[in-house]
């Protein structure tokens, strides 16, 4: 467990996890993951969940918070499940 | 006559196949940015601004930016590092703006980052692939 989640006590019951699993656990919300194992070209396998919301900017905080008190820490916040709603079509 | 072999990423198809693929932000804040050549200047969510430190009420400047649906003014922050599988570009700038809730994305890969490099898509396999 990193110093900064013992402070704030966020992964005490949290387990390293595949990028994969914590898609399936946390399906439809926003995860904000600390890296814990990368492939040889750097991309993450593993994370230790830190937080989720559905709401995106809920996770700010947290995010902020564990890199301030935790220099050299990585993080991969990205949203589990299906990205768009049924029937929208994308144009930018 | 030597081969560069590339970075192969792999991304993921969504939004009806439009590739995501992951860029770490100042070496410590990974997302997954929506590829897109037609943006000349990659962007971030406000969110991610906020989270990485940009302070947006003093950007470098502020520009217009035109889309098909409108046109706006948006703040221009300097990332210290863009960084997508093994390539990576420092001090590139980005548009801080905010993206529809909806679209559940937070940043654009654009042009002014996939222009450094010879691009190929491998749409078959997810895979952006940097020359």
């Amino acid at each position: 467990m990193s110093p900064i989640a013992q402070e704030l006590k966020i992964l005490k019951t949290e387990k390293e996890m595949t990028l994969e699993e914590l898609e399936a656990k946390y399906t439809d919300e926003w995860v904000l993951a600390q890296e814990t194992d990368w492939d040889e070209q750097g991309n993450p396998t593993k994370a230790l969940m830190v937080d989720h919301d559905v709401n995106r900017a809920n996770l700010v905080r947290s995010a902020r918070s564990l890199h301030l008190k935790n220099e050299g820490v990585k993080t991969f916040t990205f949203y589990a499940g299906q990205k768009l709603p049924e029937g929208f079509v994308v144009v930018l | 006559m030597t081969t560069r072999r590339g970075d192969r990423i792999r991304g993921r198809a969504t939004h009806g196949g439009i590739l995501l693929v992951p860029c770490l932000l100042n070496e410590a804040y990974r997302y997954r940015f929506l590829v897109d050549t037609g943006t000349a200047m990659t962007m971030v969510s406000r969110e991610v601004a906020e989270e990485i430190g940009l302070d947006l009420k003093h950007p470098i400047r502020f520009t217009p930016i035109v889309s098909v649906h409108k046109v706006a003014q948006a703040p221009v922050v300097r990332l210290n590092k863009l960084q997508v599988g093994g390539q990576g570009i420092a001090g590139i700038e980005a548009l801080a703006i905010t993206l529809p809730s909806e679209l559940r994305l937070v940043g654009l890969l654009g042009v002014n980052f996939l222009s450094q490099f010879r691009v190929t898509f491998e749409f078959s396999q997810s895979t952006l692939v940097l020359r």
